[in-house]
């Protein structure tokens, strides 16, 4: 793969940017599970905060790169382009049919329409929210014009059963999406790290040897690891959607727009703990680097943690850790510096997928059995977690909130 | 159809992945404000219009993708 893009590793923070854009390692899982349930809110319009969102981090991280590396030149603009898309996992677009008077982009390679048929199955309209609103801001960046030039259409998927490509039509013009400014990192701290438990976990070894994984798009541009397809996807874009989703609810419905938004944002990450963490920790990567120095059960707790630090979330710790429950801090959280970056404090705890996450690693590692290496199947979830004493997560700070840390504590129901 | 609040959510609570009743309780959620009641309360004694009756099956159809008996 080409070493065009200009990965910014900034292990201190646990983070990785690209042209001044956040990005983060999650998995079809997530993308779906939490696009679904934003669109079950079906009386909320948030198809211009989908699309407005994917422009909004397209749009900042192609203009950082364009003027840091002083890309002129309209073609090696648009290579450049493509190739960040295909690189993080999100299929593959030819933009050569683009001009600064739009035009029309065909692929059959995407990562939520591929997505979305793997797990959902078919669409029974077109999903792909993130891509349309990503050559829209791309667009703009490309023909040096501000954000929302253009208007996008996304008039045929490949996860609808009629549909074979995914077909994109943009329009100079009026943005038919919300018009975002990214806020790009965000507000970072100084990580005054938290002493752990005894524990034979390698933490430094395993960030190194996961960060230095392969994990890119191959020639469909997707990610296959670990189970699931991955995706290096922006941070900005995950908040701005929840986010929107919980400000949207909450302006229609008051306190029980959040208390109907939380549980679902949460279970996204729970989703996403089970799928992609239970992936790695049965993975052959596990087996070799990492299992031979597990002795307990506390172990995979660290191990999983350890991983979590190459994900690009910040920093995670497990300060305390026993059956009975675990203590987690996460120093610079992806959702609170977003939120702080882009809302200002909150009133409440905002971090929806870090708690769903540590919840998972409980629940994989305590109820789950991961390291008897369960199948990771839908029929294997529901029999466990709809069982009543699963883990979960209380809230115990929020940066977000103005606390120096976020952190929560893990117990059984 | 007959058949109340309560047992619907029990059956897609029975046939449903697990956070079914979290998913039903954004769809209605205009409905179900409008008459005060949170799907995540409701008991068997718990009463609605049959229009928020009717918008809690249809719900619970869409996400379980089975025909409810109630």
């Amino acid at each position: 793969m080409s070493t065009n893009i200009p990965v910014d590793m900034d292990l201190e923070h646990r983070r990785c940017n690209v042209g001044n854009e956040p990005m983060i390692f999650h998995c079809h899982h997530y993308n779906t599970f939490l696009q679904r349930s934003i669109e079950d809110a079906a009386y909320i319009d948030s198809k211009p905060f989908l699309i407005g969102a994917g422009a909004e981090v397209a749009y900042s991280q192609l203009t950082n790169i364009f003027n840091s590396k002083d890309i002129n030149d309209v073609d090696k603009r648009k290579a450049m382009a493509q190739e960040i898309y295909c690189w993080a996992g999100f299929g593959t677009f030819d933009l050569s049919p683009l001009s600064d008077n739009g035009g029309t982009v065909k692929t059959k390679h995407s990562h939520y329409a591929f997505s979305w048929r793997a797990k959902w199955k078919e669409a029974d309209h077109p999903v792909c929210y993130f891509s349309s609103g990503w050559l829209a801001g791309a667009l703009a960046a490309i023909y040096n014009k501000p954000n929302g030039s253009y208007s996008v259409e996304h008039t045929e998927c490949s996860a609808v059963a009629s549909n074979n490509e995914c077909v994109y039509v943009l329009t100079p013009g009026t943005p038919n999406y919300k018009v975002f400014a990214s806020v790009g990192i965000g507000p970072l701290s100084t990580h005054k790290v938290r002493e752990i438990p005894p524990n034979n976990v390698d933490y430094d070894g395993i960030l190194s040897a996961v960060g230095g994984l392969p994990l890119v798009g191959n020639e469909e541009g997707l990610i296959p690891a670990f189970g699931v397809y991955l995706t290096r996807h922006y941070a900005n874009y995950y908040n701005r959607i929840s986010f929107e989703l919980l400000h949207a609810l909450v302006e229609k419905f008051g306190d029980e727009g959040r208390n109907v938004a939380e549980p679902l944002l949460v279970e996204a990450g729970h989703v996403c703990a089970f799928n992609t963490f239970g992936g790695i920790m049965t993975s052959t990567e596990w087996d070799a680097l990492i299992r031979p120095n597990l002795k307990t059960r506390e172990d995979w707790v660290h191990g999983i943690v350890a991983v979590v630090n190459a994900l690009g979330w910040g920093r995670w710790q497990v300060t305390k850790v026993t059956e009975d429950e675990a203590e987690f801090t996460i120093h610079d959280d992806y959702e609170a510096v977003g939120y702080l970056a882009m809302y200002g404090k909150s009133n409440y705890p905002v971090s929806f997928l870090a708690q769903g996450g540590v919840a998972g690693i409980m629940n994989l590692v305590y109820i789950g059995d991961i390291a008897s290496k369960p199948d990771l199947t839908p029929e294997f979830y529901d029999r466990l977690f709809k069982q009543p004493n699963v883990y979960k997560a209380q809230s115990l700070s929020s940066k977000a909130m103005g606390d120096e840390v976020t952190s929560f504590r893990v117990k059984r129901a | 159809m007959a058949g109340s609040l309560y047992d619907i959510i029990e059956w897609a609570k029975q046939n449903g992945e697990v956070k079914v009743v979290d998913r039903i309780r954004v769809k209605v959620l205009p409905v179900t404000m409008q008459e005060k009641i949170v799907i995540a309360e409701v008991t068997p004694s718990t009463a609605c219009s049959p229009a928020c009756l009717d918008a809690v099956r249809q719900a619970a159809i869409n996400i379980v993708g089975k025909p409810c008996p109630y």
